[in-house]
C-alpha cells in the first residue's frame, strides 16, 4: 500500500513517454483534453484511437495499469453510453422493444460519448505512470511559473505538494503504528458494527493529528534555520530540459489537430 | 583563538508575563572548540540554541556572530548561513524527498547556481559517508543517515558553527556514534566548531569545554574535569553522572583510594588496575 501513494501510480521505465520533459507531456495532456472535442464522426475517433493506442504502445505500460486506471469510472461510462442509446432520438430507428426505443444516432453518440471519456482517462493516466509525482511538480512549477506576477502561489503550492509527498510514508507509518498501539489496548479496527469501527478511528486520528502538528511546527523552524525565505532569489537543483524529442511531441499533437479539423463533419 | 559567538547579557521569555526562559545569559564561543552545553529539560538549551542562529531575538542583551548581530535585520541571513543547527527529530527536518534534494534545500534558499550546487552537495555527501544513498528517499533511513544527512545540508553552506541540540538523543548507540564520529572528524579535518546540547554528561565529558545551565542561567562553565570536581552539584540540578563517574565515587565511599576523576571507561579501567600497584 505504502509504495503506491509513495509514487504515485508511476511505473518505472525508460521509454519515449518516460523520458519526455514533465512539460512537454503536461501540455500534451492539457492539448489533447482540448482537441477531443474536435472529433464527431467516426474517422476522427478512429484518429484519437490511434493516437492514444500509440502512445501506450510506445510507453510500454502494461494494459493492466492503465486498466486499473480505468476501473473507477468504467461504470459512469457505461451509464453514460446506455443513456445516449435510450434517450438520443436521432436518425433510423434500429429496434423497438415496445417500452424503449434504439435509434442509430443513439448508438452513435453513446459510443462517441464513452470513447471521448476513454481516451481522456487514458491519457491522462499516461501521464502519472510515466512520470513521478516529484516530476510532475516540478514541470508544473515552470509551466506556471509566469502566472506568479498575477500572485499566484506557485512556489508555494509547489513546496507544499513536495513536502506533502516526502511526508506521506512517514505519517503513514506513523498511523501503522498508533493502530498497532491501540489495537494493543483493545481497540477493533477490522471488525465489529459500522458504528464501533467509526468510533475506533477516533483514537487514531487524535495522536495522528497531535504529532502531524509537532511535525509542522518542527519542520517550519528546521526550514527557517536553513534560511529558507520564500521563493524569491532561489535556485533549484532540479533542472528540466527540453529537447528535440519534446518538441517532436508537438509536431505529432499538431498533425492530429489537422488532421481533425480536416476530416470532422 | 577569538571570539565567533559573544552572547551578552541576554535575557528572553515566550510570553510577557511568563517567567524568562533565558535570565541574563552571557557566553563566547570559540573558534575550533567542542562546547558542550548541558543542562536539565526545560533549562532553556534550546531556546539558547535558537537565538543563536537568528530564529529567536533576545528582548534584552545582544547576540553577536562574526560581527553580526542578530537584531539587525539584514544581518539575519549572514548569521543563518554560518550557524547550523541539527535538531533532536530526524524525521521533522527532512525537507527533501530524496538525500541530494534534502542537502539541496539550504543551497537553494541561498540562491547559490546549480553547478556550484552539485560541487557542492557531492563534495558535503561525501563528507558525511552518505555517498552510496544520494537517490534514497527518507523513509528507507535510518536515524542516524538522516541525522548524517542533516549535517551534510549544513556542511553546504560552509559554515562556522554547527549547532546539535540533542541531535543524537533519538537514536539508537550505534546511531549515536555515526554522527558524533562524523561531527568529530569535521572538527578534526575543517576546524569546525561544535556546540552540542545533550544532557549525556558521558558525551559532554569529551568536550573542550562544558557550560552548565538551570533554570535559564549558566550556572558553571569550564573544563569537563574541572566541573565533573561538583558531581553533587549536577545530581542537584537533575543530570545523571556518567557510570564510570557513579563508579569512582561508590569506590571512594567504600575506601578505596581513587585520586583522579575517572570520566571515561578507560579511565576507571585503569584507575582500578592500577589500584594494587600502588599499594
Ligand atoms: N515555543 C514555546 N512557547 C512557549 N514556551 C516554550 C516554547 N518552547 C519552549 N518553551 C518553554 O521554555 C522553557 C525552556 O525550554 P527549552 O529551551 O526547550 O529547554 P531545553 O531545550 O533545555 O529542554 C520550557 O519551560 C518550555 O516549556
Ligand atoms: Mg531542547
Amino acid at each position: 500500500m505504502m509504495q503506491n501513494i509513495i509514487i504515485g501510480q508511476y511505473v518505472p521505465g525508460k521509454s519515449y513517454v518516460h523520458n519526455l520533459d514533465p512539460r512537454a507531456k503536461l501540455l500534451t495532456t492539457f492539448l489533447f483534453v482540448i482537441i477531443v472535442f474536435l472529433a464527431n464522426n467516426w474517422i476522427t475517433y478512429a484518429l484519437l484511437g490511434a493516437f492514444t493506442i500509440s502512445a501506450i504502445v510506445v510507453s510500454r505500460i502494461p494494459i493492466r495499469f492503465i486498466y486499473n486506471g480505468l476501473k473507477p469510472i468504467l461504470l459512469i461510462i457505461i451509464l453514460t453510453f446506455f443513456l445516449h442509446v435510450f434517450l438520443t432520438k436521432e436518425g433510423p430507428l434500429l429496434f423497438d422493444l415496445g417500452f424503449i426505443e434504439v435509434y442509430q444516432g443513439g448508438v452513435e453518440q453513446g459510443v462517441f460519448i464513452s470513447m471521448r471519456l476513454l481516451f481522456l482517462i487514458m491519457i491522462t493516466s499516461l501521464l502519472t505512470l510515466t512520470t513521478t509525482p516529484i516530476d510532475i511538480t516540478v514541470g508544473l512549477e515552470t509551466l506556471l511559473g509566469p502566472f506568479k506576477r498575477f500572485g499566484l502561489p506557485v512556489h508555494e503550492f509547489a513546496l507544499m505538494m513536495s513536502i506533502a509527498l516526502r511526508f506521506i510514508p512517514t505519517l503513514l507509518e506513523e498511523t501503522e503504528k498508533i493502530m498497532k498501539a491501540q489495537a494493543a489496548r483493545g481497540a477493533q479496527f477490522s471488525s465489529g458494527p459500522i458504528k464501533e469501527r467509526l468510533k475506533s478511528i477516533v483514537p487514531l486520528l487524535v495522536p495522528l493529528f497531535v504529532s502531524a502538528f509537532k511535525r509542522a511546527e518542527d519542520l517550519a523552524m528546521a526550514m527557517e534555520a536553513r534560511g529558507y525565505r520564500g521563493g524569491e532569489g532561489r535556485t533549484s537543483i532540479r533542472l528540466l530540459k527540453w529537447e528535440a524529442k519534446d518538441s517532436l511531441l508537438f509536431v505529432f499533437l499538431l498533425v492530429l489537430s489537422i488532421a481533425l479539423i480536416l476530416l470532422r463533419s | 583563538m577569538s571570539d565567533l559567538i559573544s552572547v551578552q547579557n541576554v535575557s528572553f521569555r515566550y510570553q510577557e508575563e511568563q517567567p524568562y526562559v533565558l535570565n541574563d545569559v552571557s557566553l563566547t564561543v570559540e573558534k575550533g572548540e567542542w562546547l558542550a552545553i548541558v543542562g536539565h529539560n526545560g533549562s532553556g538549551k534550546s531556546t539558547l540554541a535558537r537565538h543563536l542562529n537568528g530564529l529567536l531575538q533576545p528582548e534584552k542583551g545582544d547576540i553577536l556572530v562574526e560581527g553580526y548581530n542578530s537584531r539587525d535585520e539584514k544581518s539575519i541571513w549572514e548569521i543563518r548561513r554560518r550557524v547550523g543547527i541539527v535538531f533532536q527529530n530526524p524525521d521533522n527536518q527532512f525537507v527533501g524527498t530524496s538525500v541530494r534534494d534534502d542537502v539541496a534545500f539550504g543551497l537553494e534558499n541561498n540562491g547559490v547556481p546549480r553547478v556550484e550546487m552539485i560541487e557542492r552537495i557531492t563534495e558535503s555527501i561525501k563528507r558525511v559517508k552518505m555517498d552510496e544513498y544520494v537517490d534514497q528517499e527518507p523513509h528507507r533511513l535510518s536515524g542516524g543517515q538522516k541525522q548524517r544527512v542533516a549535517i551534510a545540508g549544513i556542511v553546504a553552506l560552509r559554515p562556522s558553527i554547527v549547532i546539535l541540540d540533542e541531535a543524537t538523543s533519538m537514536l539508537d548507540p550505534a546511531g549515536r556514534k555515526e554522527v558524533l564520529e562524523t561531527m568529530r572528524e569535521l572538527k578534526e579535518e575543517e576546524g569546525m566548531t561544535v556546540i552540542s546540547i545533550t544532557h549525556d554528561l558521558e558525551e559532554a565529558a569529551k568536550a573542550d569545554r562544558m557550560i552548565v545551565m538551570n533554570k535559564g542561567e549558566i550556572i558553571d562553565e569550564g573544563l569537563p574535569a574541572t566541573i565533573f570536581q561538583k558531581g553533587e552539584m549536577l545530581e542537584e540540578i537533575g543530570l545523571d553522572l556518567p557510570f564510570p563517574l557513579q563508579m569512582h565515587r561508590a569506590l571512594k565511599e567504600r575506601g578505596y583510594p581513587l585520586d583522579s576523576l575517572t570520566l571515561s571507561q578507560e579511565d576507571l579501567v585503569d584507575a582500578i588496575w592500577t589500584l594494587q600497584s600502588k599499594n
